[in-house]
Formats: C-alpha cells, structure tokens, sequence
C-alpha cells in the first residue's frame, strides 16, 4: 500500500466527520444543524465540536434564529470554507494522481 | 493514511455531496395547487363563455376571477408557511426551482395585467385569451430550467407537453374549447408533476 504526505492536505476538512459536513455544505448551504446531523449520522455534541472547529478556521459560519417560534440553527460554508474545499479536492487529486 | 483510506474518505464525501445536489424539490404542492386551481378556473371560464352558468357574463368573470385571485393568494401563503419547515431548501436544485418560478410569476403577472389593462381601455374583451398560451409556454421552461438545475430530468417531459400546449392555446386562442385544453393542460403539467414531487417531499425538521 502507498503513503501519503498527508502534512500537505488540510487538517481542518480531513477528518472523516468534518469532511461529510463540508461536502454536504458544498451543494446545501445554509443547511439547517438537524439536517445537517441526520446527513452525517452523529450526535448533537459531536457535530457542535466539528462545527466549532471549522468555524475557528472561519470555513463555516452558524446563524441562529427562528422558524416561527422555533429555534432554529443554521450553519452556513463562507466564501473561504468554500475555497479551501476546492483547494483540498485538488490537494486530494494531485496526491492520488502522483501515487499512480 | 493509505491510498485506500483516502479512497474510501472521497466516495463518503461524494456520497454526501450527491444527495445534497439531488436533495428533492420542494415545489410539489406548489405546483398541485396551482393546476387543480388553474384547471377549475379555466373549466369555469369555460362554462361561462358557453352560458352554462345563470349569471350574467360580466358578473360571472367578475365573480370567478375575484375568487381565483382570493384563493391564490390564501393558497400561496399557506403552502409558504408550509414548505418553510422542510429540509433542504437551500439545496441547489430547491433554490433553482424557487428562483425559476418567481420569475416565472412575474412574467405571468405582466402579461395578466397587460391584457386586463389593455381590454379595460379598448374594450377588447377577447384581450385575455392572449393569457393562457404564453403562460403556459411558461410553464414550460420554468420545468424543463428545474429539471435540469435539479437533475430531476423526468421533469423535462411536462415542460415540452406544457410547450406544446402553450403553442395550440396561442393558435386557438379565441376558441372556447381552448378553456378546456387549458383545464386539462393545468392537471397534466402542474398537478400531475406535482403530486409526484409531493410524493418524495421530505418530512419536516423536528
């Protein structure tokens, strides 16, 4: 089996967790944080603890508000989550391509 | 990390990625409502303009098309509230198909209010025949735009019959009869895609 430098892909995204959240992100954003939990399978509390990493790196922003009386939290991928996603997916492919 | 560890991260990610953009669309009641709508009013006009109705033309255009524009606007609120409190509405083809048919309602609106205007000053009164052929041309596009936006491409074939339909209407415009194609012309391209979109129309978030 081949190994990567993986000192060269973004620490941030690459964990399998915060991967699923920025991908879901990438063609669902603002998605609603009891959406995006049902989409990547987790807890309430794991979620939040991805979520605040992601929003340190200023990839993700929450937006708190209201639906009618609920409370409803969104989460929201900035300008900047979304070009380190594009920058990550290339980073990958590059990778994957100089392994063959 | 291993080759196939990065493989496997990559297909999740995909996986994730693909049910966003094929998130299903939202517009399912939307358009239901507004083909049973459309279809009752149009069969109405219908029976009007074939005297089947016991009032005097005017009053009965008055009457039909004050209570269409009360009901729209009712059933336009209330399935606003409504698909609110659904997932996904911030997926790409959701926000095409909402972007779609908002300015498929503006065109629609202009070319109401142009040809009551223009029938109020010239006292054409064939003047809105000319609506219900470019409406559903429309129609039309905003499907067959929302099929592809959203990858729902089955969606394509309600917009090209929806064409077709807007192309007899503008023909035949000044036909009774036309009233009845566009009755059942709003069950076969609004309702019916409708119904199937309602079908696969997530629950809401708890």
């Amino acid at each position: 089996m081949s190994k990567f430098d993986h000192t060269e892909i973004d620490d941030v995204i690459h964990g399998r967790l915060r991967l699923g959240i920025m991908a879901y992100l990438s063609t669902v954003s603002p998605a609603p944080f009891v959406e995006l939990k049902a989409k990547v399978n987790t807890t309430d509390g794991n979620l939040s603890t991805h979520l605040s990493k992601l929003e340190e790196a200023e990839y993700v922003s929450i937006e708190k508000t209201f639906s009618g009386k609920k409370p409803l939290t969104l989460v929201h991928l900035t300008k900047q989550g979304r070009t380190a996603w594009i920058a990550y997916l290339n980073r990958i492919q590059s990778l994957l391509s100089a392994a063959e | 990390m291993t080759r196939e560890e990065l493989l496997s991260d990559l297909a999740y990610a995909r996986t994730l990625a693909e049910e966003g953009r094929h998130a299903p669309l939202l517009g399912g009641a939307h358009l239901t409502f507004w083909g049973v709508l459309n279809a009752v009013a149009f069969a109405a006009q219908w029976a009007i303009l074939e005297g089947w109705l016991p009032m005097a033309d005017g009053a009965a255009f008055a009457v039909l098309w004050f209570g269409y524009g009360v009901a729209a606007g009712i059933g336009t609120f209330w399935l606003n509230q409504r698909t609110r409190s659904k997932p996904g509405q911030t997926a790409i083809g959701a926000r095409a198909e909402r972007a779609l048919w908002t300015g498929a309602a503006m065109a629609l609106l202009a070319i109401v209010f142009g040809s009551i205007v223009r029938m109020m000053i010239t006292g054409d009164t064939t003047a809105p025949n000319a609506i219900f052929g470019p409406a559903f041309a429309i129609y039309g596009a905003a499907l067959i735009g929302t099929a592809s936006l959203s990858g729902q491409t089955w969606i394509k074939n309600f917009g090209f019959t929806s064409v077709a339909i807007g192309l007899l209407l503008c023909l035949f415009a000044n036909e009774h009869w036309a009233y009845l194609l566009a009755s059942s012309g709003s069950l076969l391209v609004l309702a019916w895609p409708g119904v199937i979109l309602l079908k696969h129309e997530p629950s809401a978030i708890v």
